[in-house]
């Protein structure tokens, strides 16, 4: 009691510093930027939190605008994220690999990923993945796939991961890559043979660029109760990736390759300024293109309301 | 004998990997899915009429920069290829150099680029169209509704190998189109999931969203547009745009070669 009552009063404090008598004192939204492995938004978002924010304690800023009182949480890590997602009403951005839709990978600073276990796994059943590239571009060099996580067919001892792959159409008219482990119509079988060893002798090898899928057991092990109100995804193909995982409020996803460093903080700022989900989309947009002096510009984020009703911010 | 013999070996054995490969790769069921491979691409600006030489005698005869490092650039720019590789990373010298044209004259520059629009590559058509994403004028919607004709593919990198389908100038114009109908709030918000075509949309998906677009601008354009600013009446003039640019851009536009591989109702 002795050590926590200085802490209140400190708290306490530090409140009324970070919320002045004349501004809002009601949280009206609440925002999580969810920054992961990959990510390369960090320096915007601070540029526009040092200049928007009116308070500020260790990870979480207060901002004023047209929607009230923000309350926006830094995360770096799975908890925070699942926390978020979690969390009634939230708005959550995502920044970071989609890791070919296993999900987000929160062990940059501790060398990387070295098992499926180790990604926030939130994706669809069967994910097919480019193991090499997890690897060696995206900073898992440790990373292998354990026997038992190969969604293949044991009765092929020597063809590894041979499940079926499918598209499905996805509402906005675009198709996704699915795996089975069962056929099905216009089901095309995969054969991944076993092509070399890594220290393990287990290890399938794809080191052959042109072998770019190994199709394992994902799953959403790691997805908590989703009561989330808008979530942005911010990783290339996370509409491909994620559209049936993230079937909740408003989902703003990619459905092409996305670089810019500056929609994340394009999306805080939007939902500060009370956009509605339209408006929201094309400051992402708009945003995107920021970044593309060298590219020509086109649209590359679209946006699924799940529950229409829910739309209540007028159109701006 | 043994070189014949290992001749013979190495070409069975390139053979058989030819084929043991096209088996293991999934794109060559994509492929048989209609979708189309990724290749490497060049982006050349202007691959076709709009040499770079002709870039370089617009910058200096008509912008008058006489900068020695720009021409430099420019002049790097004739002679080296488009590479995905660090420290260039997809940037080019002559995208580089146009950009910064673009943004230190960009009336001269969109004019100069609507003289040239039909000879422009698709890339380069797909620059001049998104400008067309700011203007407020009803003409840059009759702009974007005239390229919706162009299907000729534009070039993009595309480096994750999902099912692929190529993405074409019409593609890009059906996307600003879709962009500024649900901006000015004529759009309805239930058709908003069909604002963006990808690489990842199959071509018979698109013809979907184009004929639903379609439908719905026969009907509502000619009250749209009369709500519109028109460019001839804006006061103040617009720094960028002009009537005459904006009139050469469809008179160009007009004069890309069809490629119909679908009912276009327009």
């Amino acid at each position: 009691m002795k050590l926590l009552l200085p802490s209140l009063i400190t708290l306490a404090f530090a409140c009324t510093q970070a919320l002045p008598a004349e501004q809002p004192s009601v949280v009206t939204q609440t925002i999580f930027v969810v920054l992961a492995d990959g990510e390369n938004s960090s320096a915007a978002v601070n540029a526009y939190l040092a200049q928007a924010a009116i308070g500020r304690s260790a990870g979480t800023y207060s901002v004023t605008g047209a929607a009230g009182l923000c309350v926006v949480h830094l995360v770096t890590n799975q908890v925070g994220f699942q926390r978020a997602l979690a969390t009634a009403d939230a708005n959550i951005v995502y920044d970071g690999h989609a890791n070919f839709g296993l999900g987000p990978s929160f062990r940059q600073a501790s060398g990387g990923c070295r098992s499926l276990a180790d990604f926030m796994n939130i994706g669809e059943p069967l994910v097919g993945i480019d193991w090499a590239y997890l690897c060696y571009d995206q900073g898992n060099p440790d990373f292998e796939v354990a026997r038992t996580d190969y969604a293949d067919d044991p009765s092929t001892p020597d063809e590894y991961a041979d499940a079926w792959m499918y598209y499905e159409e996805l509402p906005d008219g675009a198709v996704a890559l699915r795996y089975a482990t069962t056929a099905g119509t216009n089901y095309m079988r995969l054969h991944f043979r076993r092509r070399g060893f890594r220290p393990t002798r287990s290890m399938h090898v794809t080191e052959e660029p042109r072998l770019i899928r190994l199709v394992v057991h994902g799953g959403a092990d790691d997805l908590p109760a989703q009561r989330w109100r808008r979530l942005f995804i911010k990783s290339c193909y996370s509409g491909q990736y994620f559209f049936n995982v993230f079937r909740h409020g408003t989902f703003f996803y990619s459905n092409n390759e996305v670089i810019s460093p500056y929609p994340v903080a394009a999306f805080i700022k939007g939902i500060v300024d009370g956009l509605s989900d339209r408006a929201l989309c094309r400051a992402l947009n708009d945003a995107e293109n920021a970044y593309r002096p060298i590219e020509f510009p086109m649209p590359r984020y679209a946006y699924y309301n799940s529950f229409p009703a829910k739309e209540l911010v007028h159109d701006h | 004998m043994t070189v014949k013999l290992a001749i013979i070996a190495a070409l069975v054995h390139a053979l058989t990997a030819s084929a043991f490969f096209n088996i293991l790769d999934p794109r060559a069921a994509q492929l048989a899915a209609g979708a189309r491979v990724w290749t490497m691409r060049f982006n050349t600006m202007g691959a076709v009429g709009t040499d770079d030489l002709a870039v370089a005698a617009f910058v200096r005869n008509d912008l008058n920069i006489n900068d020695s490092i720009f021409t430099y650039a420019l002049g790097c720019a004739l002679h080296e290829p488009y590479t995905e590789k660090p420290p260039r990373n997809g940037i080019s010298n002559i995208f580089a150099s146009v950009v910064f044209v673009a943004r230190v004259a960009p009336d001269k520059w969109l004019a100069w680029l609507a003289h040239y629009y039909d000879k422009l590559d698709p890339r380069a058509r797909a620059t001049v169209l998104g400008t067309m994403r700011y203007t407020p004028y009803a003409e840059s919607y009759l702009v974007l509704q005239a390229a919706l004709h162009d299907l000729n593919e534009v070039p993009m990198e595309v480096t994750n190998p999902i099912p692929y389908w190529p993405l074409r100038v019409g593609d890009i114009a059906y996307s600003w189109l879709c962009h500024k109908l649900a901006e000015h709030g004529d759009w309805p918000l239930t058709y908003d999931r069909w604002n963006v075509i990808s690489p990842t949309h199959p071509i018979a998906n698109r013809d979907e969203m184009f004929a639903r677009l379609a439908a719905f601008w026969c009907t509502n354009s000619p009250g749209i547009l009369t709500n519109l600013p028109q460019l001839l009446q804006a006061t103040p003039p617009s720094t960028v745009l002009t009537p005459a640019t904006m009139d050469t851009l469809l008179e160009r536009i007009r004069r890309i070669p069809l490629v119909t591989n679908m009912p276009l109702v327009f």
